[in-house]
């Protein structure tokens, strides 16, 4: 039986499920969104359209088959007629679990969360990132597995098995965001796409601290690229390359009187380059501003990786980085906020500005928008090719 | 002489009234601790509307459960359904008298358990006039008590007793408490802000006993004093000995109430 038969197996068992849950919540979203692209693209084969549109649908789904069980489901689409697929989505969760008091098990597509930091969680291994839709890894493809947890009183143990590794959604052809001029072939994956990946974390807390430890074997998820010459020497694609490593990360976050202090930090091996990575932060939220009910949040964060950038680790863009945030809550009626997110590598002293602003329009309609702005970026090789991807965004959104 | 000999005796009774109302306020907050305590946990659904001075308004729909905690503050778990963007958003709170409180809040869109620094309760209660502070648990060390004098509240005869925060982080100078004679329960709440101006009131309607023995009121309203806005909760499906125990309200299993 193929992938995609099993695929399709899954999803008809899965929705199967979802008939016999009772007490089930279904929400959804759809959304409209204009991008304005500040310069012409920058490779021949991207999209020359500097104004976009597009739709996009997200569903979440919840169903309880007994007091225990339960069905959770979250899909997500859309078209867009000047990317490179017209169409894209994702399965992000529909998994089955099972609640005992103190154990949980869990099975089908899983959407995991690892860390503390805000702008980058350097410990954050599971779940491949989806960099058509977000080039900054904040949206995350679901992966295929199991996870067993036990809890404990204060934190839990969480056990995976992931038997299927997923490639990184990468811009190509016609889309913005590209890394690379270079047409991508198909991936590779060191030990093959179905080879078992696993995967631990003990997480605890202990009054104002908190700390977590962590343990990932399996492929990576980001690629490293290796040219396909042609018999001339010319290269004619990048294979996207999965090496197979381990990681082992630790999490720690400690309450001080208002302010959060952070730090995650990593140590992986692969086969020719060990290296550590390291994020350390602090956040101070402001409850409120004078006698209004605004709140404003600030947070400084830096990154450092070690990874050698010859060898088959992918480039990071938080190797040594500086990011600040301020994040403006208005507590009104609409639910406003602002923020504004800067990021400065100080080794090539580029510089990455993100604004976003969001609101209500009325109950169930809601407005963003969001400014990706880069500056100084053409010697940063792990941002120079979006010199011309400067972006502002604006989406109209109905929930229902 | 006699004048100066009058006040010298005025003198030194004067302390003894402050002192009694003291402990007349106290003893008011230990009976309603007294006759509040022993309920176990409960649940119950909240509907909340928020009317702006524009007239404006916002609806949000949530389910609180809390768990007593006999040595400790009360662990209370809020998990929003309404509006979309609240939707599956849960805050859990282990409050702790006079120590910071420890928080958590689970947001589902990353699926992420975030820790807050609690010391400072003053934040906005999902875009309310509710502070962090205000929904708190009660707890009779959180506070010292001075009776001021009986009252007639909506032809209820009250106990008014100034509640002065004993939490150093507390936003509120003064909270003066008018406690219904009958039930010991808070009709109406003013608050001062730290510089002893009024700033908020409460209003506590339509209580109601459940299990026999432990009163709730059915509808809050807090309005601003100084912008009119006005934060109304109307109480339903009170649930007390409900299906849940402590060790369910955990920091490391909120992802499991955001269904």
């Amino acid at each position: 039986m193929g992938k995609s038969n099993v695929f399709i197996l899954s999803v008809f068992s899965m929705i199967t499920l979802c008939s016999l849950a009772n007490g089930a919540t279904f929400k959804g979203e759809i959304e409209g969104r204009y991008d304005y692209y500040a310069k012409d693209s920058l490779f021949n084969e991207q999209s020359d359209r500097r104004e976009q549109y597009s739709l996009a649908t997200a569903l979440d789904y919840n169903g309880q088959i007994s007091r225990d069980i339960d069905i959770t489901m979250s899909v997500f689409g859309r078209y867009h007629p000047e990317a490179d697929k017209y169409w894209r989505g994702d399965v992000r969760e529909l998994r089955l679990s099972y609640y005992a008091s103190q154990l949980e098990v869990s099975g089908g597509m899983l959407m995991e969360r690892w860390g503390v930091l805000e702008a980058f969680s350097p410990v954050d291994i599971l779940n491949p990132r989806d960099r058509v839709e977000d080039f900054q890894g904040d949206v995350k493809l679901g992966i295929p597995g199991g996870r067993l947890s036990w809890l404990l009183d204060s934190g839990r143990v969480d056990v995976w098995l992931l038997p299927y590794s997923r490639e990184e959604r990468l811009a190509e052809g016609k889309d913005r965001f590209r890394t690379s001029a270079i047409m991508l072939s198909d991936a590779e994956f060191e030990n093959g796409q179905n080879k078992l990946s696993s995967a631990v974390r003990v997480s605890q807390i202990l009054e104002t601290m908190e700390f977590a430890v962590s343990y990932y074997n399996g492929h990576a998820r980001s690629p490293y690229f290796v040219p396909n010459l042609d018999g001339v020497g010319n290269v004619i694609a990048l294979q996207p390359n999965y090496a197979r490593i381990e990681q082992a990360g630790f999490e720690l976050l400690w309450v001080r009187g208002q302010i959060l202090v952070k730090l995650e930090s990593i140590y992986r091996s692969t086969g020719d380059d060990d290296f550590t990575g390291l994020g350390i932060g602090l956040e101070r939220e402001f409850p409120r501003i004078g006698s209004a009910k605004n709140s404003l949040t600030l947070y400084g964060e830096y990154y450092y990786d070690g990874r050698e950038s010859d060898r088959i680790s992918p480039l990071t863009p938080f190797q040594n980085d500086v990011f600040l945030g301020f994040r403006l809550a208005l507590n009104d009626l609409r639910s406003t906020e602002y923020e504004l997110r800067f990021t400065r590598d100080l080794d090539y002293d580029s510089t990455f500005w993100d604004v976003r602003a969001k609101t209500r329009i009325k109950q169930q309609w809601f407005i963003e928008a969001s400014l990706y702005k880069f500056v100084h970026v053409d010697a940063d090789p792990a941002l120079r090719s979006f010199t011309s991807d400067s972006r502002l965004a604006v989406n109209v959104i109905l929930g229902f | 002489m006699k004048k100066y000999l009058m006040l010298f005796v005025v003198s030194l009774l004067a302390p003894f009234p402050v002192f009694a109302d003291a402990d007349r306020g106290l003893d008011i907050a230990q009976e309603t601790q007294r006759r509040d305590s022993g309920f176990g946990n409960y649940a119950v659904s909240g509907t909340m509307t928020l009317e702006g001075p524009g007239g404006f308004t916002s609806e949000r729909k949530f389910k609180m459960y809390t768990v007593e905690v006999p040595d400790d503050g009360d662990k209370r778990l809020v998990n929003f359904m309404e509006p979309r963007d609240l939707a599956g958003m849960v805050s859990l709170t282990y409050s702790h008298g006079l120590k910071p409180d420890d928080q958590w809040i689970y947001l589902p869109a990353l699926r992420r358990t975030k820790r807050l620094a609690a010391r400072d309760k003053s934040g906005s209660f999902a875009g309310s006039e509710l502070s962090f502070e205000d929904i708190g648990t009660w707890e009779v060390k959180k506070y010292t008590y001075k009776y001021i004098k009986d009252d007639v509240l909506d032809g209820k005869p009250t106990f008014i007793v100034e509640n002065t925060p004993a939490y150093p982080y507390s936003s509120y100078k003064m909270i003066k408490e008018w406690v219904d004679q009958e039930i010991y329960h808070p009709l109406r709440l003013l608050y001062h802000d730290v510089n002893g101006r009024p700033l908020k009131e409460m209003r506590f309607y339509d209580y109601k006993k459940f299990a026999g023995k432990y009163w709730r009121p059915m509808k809050m309203v807090m309005t601003n004093l100084r912008t009119g806005a006005v934060s109304t909760i109307v109480w339903t499906d009170y649930q007390f000995g409900a299906d849940f125990k402590a060790s369910d309200l955990n920091p490391a299993a909120l992802r499991r109430w955001s269904r």
